[in-house]
């Protein structure tokens, strides 16, 4: 009901994001509001968000869930104005990362001032995997994180990790 | 691309409402007679919530300050919060023993519709107690609660 | 010095901004052989600068080409098809129905006017606008502004380009008076900050607060900050009425200057400063006009030690209250002058004019006299902030200081009496008569005497009373005392004169 008027570009975006996911990433409308979408991105190689069984690279391409941890739940939503407008996405699953805070919400430039109309979905959750890759502490959402990370990073490397390994499990 | 094609037809999910009001109520609305902010802030699906009232002036409430505990259950806002007083007060559309707002007696939550917010329905409850047949009743002592 | 008074500003007009701005975007653009619209992006980032647009350009042209965005070539190959895909709504439109920026990425007209339309509502940051492609640099002018923005927001995006070439040029500021649209544009290496708007604003160029000659633009910082840190101790004085001080009732200034009579019957004449009795002003209070000496004579009484440290504390708040009050009120005054100015050249010119059978153009020694009114209170108000902060320990410095307030004071007071209550008998009168004529060079050798003080005073504050030992501001003012006669104003004589006066004061 809440779908017609379902602009083009939006239909388009949705029918690629399923039909040539990105790696490590799917991202798929919510049933009853297309401009809602449930997404998963797997935690990038070598860093502390990855699954703990995966070093021996099990096929990432695959979006099923890779059951020994490294699989981050995500909402995204289209407002009204996008494409003018970015989407908004948070993190549902509890993660340990210095631009993400507790609520899940991300500080991610293109996500705000940095926004153009010609950037994707798809974009964007690459976007936020490279971030998981290679966290910011000097622009911090939490500062707590952030801290820890400046004055201890191999210790805080570890709780990111076992913030993954308790939360991100693929449940 | 489809400018202006009927706003009504996009809705908000859940999540993305409440984060919305958190931000608003992070502001700070209005004459700040009115607030409200998270309970749990590790809470994924920000679903306790404390609202604060300050009673209307030329009211017995004048001056006191109400809190209330706002639960946002996974149906919101298609379904109001369930709200109830934590500070003892007395008026009509409250529950005298429970603090509890009953929908029934309390219209913006008999006819809820998914655009109402938190905000509304404190500034709701602001303007109830300034009604005739609320701002003269006789109050419970201040500092109690339910 | 003697260019202290040569105008070293400009004021302009949205007109003036626009030609200056076209004939700038001309400089570059012929040049540069480059079009309007790339030199007006240029400028922009190089804050208007001419001179840095050039040097940046022929330092290394293909540098500020990428930085800037002007691209010489399409990024995007052309491609022979009949279609193009529009980046932004996915839809696919006839190749005339795309629009591109240098850089050649395809967007349709729709999804350009959206995407430009939200970046003019988000603020000045639309004339730094790129293609939408995330990796592309290629700027957007206004020749595409003016071809796709709807309507309105091109208006704004003009109004953005007109504040840019004020706001980020170092040479202009916009008149902070609430409610002007003028700008100025100031040269650099001239004396004096003081800039006079059209709009009648004075202000200081520097520091933007209210033109504040003598005084420096330090000093108005810290007396300002200081105003509003002691503002609460301060509510009481700001209460525009003070209890007559003989029957108590409570009289309201609504006049200029201090001397104050109480309505009747008790008409008690006195003095708003200090509610001391008029009749008491004289020698002692540094002239029968003034009344500028802030009282110390307390401390120096026979007080022990504790009595004094508590007085201390107080003195502190009153010595503050003291210099305050008489800032407070000579800034009332100015705004009470102000007031009457415009009354006078409203109102009141025409009626002198048919009572005396004078023509209007022969009674602008009135509008004079008012200007150098408003000037003085001005002038003087400012001095109270430098009474508060200079010479506290230089005891000679400090009450020459004093002497040369107290005169200035009392000069001021003498001709605002004049224009102000000896002149109501003439606006009151049936007829022309001989009294007038009298008034005439009385009020005009005021206003010039008064003119000529005020002008050394500033330059001896100016200068730190560096002549203090000399006393040669004083008696220099004794002689042009001696020395004016008036005579038809039509120039302000602001120039020869003076500079050569205040030679005699350097030596």
């Amino acid at each position: 009901m809440a779908n017609s008027n379902l602009p083009r570009r939006i239909i388009k975006e949705t029918q690629r994001l399923l039909s040539e996911p990105a790696p490590g990433i799917s991202a798929s409308p919510s049933e009853d509001n297309m401009r809602y979408f449930n997404v998963m991105i797997l935690g990038p190689t070598q860093s502390p968000y990855e699954g703990l069984g995966s070093w021996r690279s099990p096929s990432t391409s695959s979006c099923g869930v890779v059951e020994t941890g490294g699989v981050f739940k995500l909402e995204l939503f289209l407002p009204e104005e996008y494409p003018m407008a970015a989407p908004k996405v948070r993190f549902l699953t509890k993660i340990y990362h210095p631009n993400i805070d507790k609520l899940g919400r991300i500080c991610l430039d293109i996500l705000k001032d940095k926004w153009s109309p010609a950037l994707q979905i798809r974009t964007v959750l690459l976007s936020i995997q490279a971030l998981l890759s290679a966290p910011n502490p000097d622009d911090p959402l939490s500062e707590n994180i952030a801290k820890h990370w400046k004055t201890k990073e191999a210790e805080a490397v570890e709780t990111a990790k076992e913030w993954t390994r308790l939360y991100a499990s693929g449940a | 691309m489809t400018l202006g094609s009927g706003g009504s037809s996009v809705v908000v999910p859940r999540n993305f409402r409440l984060l919305e009001e958190l931000e608003r109520g992070e502001k700070g609305i209005g004459d700040g007679t009115v607030s409200y902010g998270m309970d749990d802030g590790d809470d994924i699906y920000m679903r306790s919530w404390t609202g604060t009232v300050i009673g209307p002036h030329n009211t017995v409430h004048e001056g006191r300050i109400y809190q209330l505990k706002l639960f946002c259950d996974k149906d919101y806002p298609e379904k109001p919060p369930s709200v109830r007083f934590h500070s003892r007060i007395n008026i009509t559309c409250v529950n005298h023993e429970t603090g509890v707002v009953e929908p029934k007696k309390f219209a913006l939550l008999a006819n809820w519709q998914r655009e109402y917010t938190m905000e509304d329905i404190l500034t709701q409850l602001k303007k109830e107690m300034a009604t005739p047949h609320n701002r003269k009743l006789v109050q419970p002592p201040e500092g109690t609660y339910f | 010095m003697c260019f202290l008074f040569q105008k070293s500003y400009t004021v302009l007009k949205e007109e003036d901004i626009l030609h200056r701005q076209e004939d700038d975007v001309t400089r570059v653009s012929t040049v540069l052989s480059i079009t309007r619209v790339a030199a007006s992006i240029l400028l922009r980032h190089y804050n208007w600068s001419i001179s840095k647009v050039h040097d940046a350009w022929f330092a290394d042209e293909d540098a500020v080409r990428k930085s800037v965005g002007l691209l010489d070539k399409q990024v995007v190959q052309l491609s022979n098809a009949r279609e193009l895909t529009c980046g932004i709504c996915f839809d696919t439109f006839p190749c005339d129905k795309i629009i591109s920026a240098a850089c050649g990425h395809p967007f349709c007209n729709t999804c350009w006017s959206g995407y430009i339309s939200t970046t003019i509502n988000d603020g000045p940051g639309c004339l730094m606008l790129r293609c939408p492609d995330p990796s592309c640099q290629a700027a957007v002018g206004q020749d595409m502004i003016n071809l796709l923005a709807p309507g309105g927001d091109k208006d704004k995006y003009s109004r953005y380009l007109l504040r840019s070439y004020i706001e980020d040029n170092r040479k202009t500021k916009w008149c902070p008076a609430p409610g002007c649209e003028y700008a100025i544009d100031f040269a650099a290496g001239s004396g004096s900050f003081d800039v006079s708007c059209l709009c009648s604003h004075n202000f200081c160029w520097n520091c933007v607060e209210e033109a504040h000659r003598p005084v420096d633009c330090g000093t108005v910082t810290k007396w300002i900050l200081k105003n509003s840190a002691e503002s609460e101790n301060m509510n009481w004085i700001l209460a525009n009425s003070k209890p007559c001080p003989k029957c108590k009732r409570p009289i309201e200034k609504n006049q200029g200057c201090m001397h104050m009579t109480c309505t009747p019957p008790c008409k008690f004449e006195f003095c708003w400063l200090c509610l001391g009795a008029w009749s008491d002003h004289g020698e002692r209070t540094g002239g029968f006009y003034a009344c500028n000496r802030y009282e110390a004579a307390k401390q120096e009484g026979a007080y022990d030690e504790s009595e004094r440290r508590r007085e201390m504390a107080k003195n502190s708040l009153e010595r503050y209250t003291h210099y305050y009050e008489r800032w407070a009120s000579n800034q009332s005054s100015r705004q009470k002058a102000l007031a009457d100015l415009h009354q006078m050249q409203t109102v009141h010119l025409e009626k002198l004019s048919d009572i005396h059978c004078t023509p209007e153009s022969q009674l602008k020694f009135i509008t004079e006299a008012w200007l150098q009114i408003v000037e003085c209170r001005r002038v003087l108000k400012w001095t109270y902030a430098y009474g508060f902060y200079v010479h506290e320990h230089e005891q000679a410095k400090r009450q020459f200081f004093e002497y040369l307030q107290g005169e200035a004071e009392s000069g001021l007071e003498r001709l605002h009496q004049c224009a102000e209550k000896e002149l109501q008998q003439f606006i009151a009168a049936d007829g022309p008569s001989k009294e007038f004529d009298e008034f005439r060079t009385k009020l005009a050798g005021l206003t010039s005497v008064t003119k000529n003080y005020f002008e050394n005073l500033v330059r001896a504050l100016e200068n730190g009373l560096a002549d203090v030992d000399s006393h040669g501001a004083c008696s220099k003012t004794t002689s042009s005392k001696n020395a004016v006669v008036s005579k038809g104003k039509g120039s302000k004589g602001k120039g020869g004169k003076i500079g050569g006066s205040s030679k005699n004061g350097d030596d």
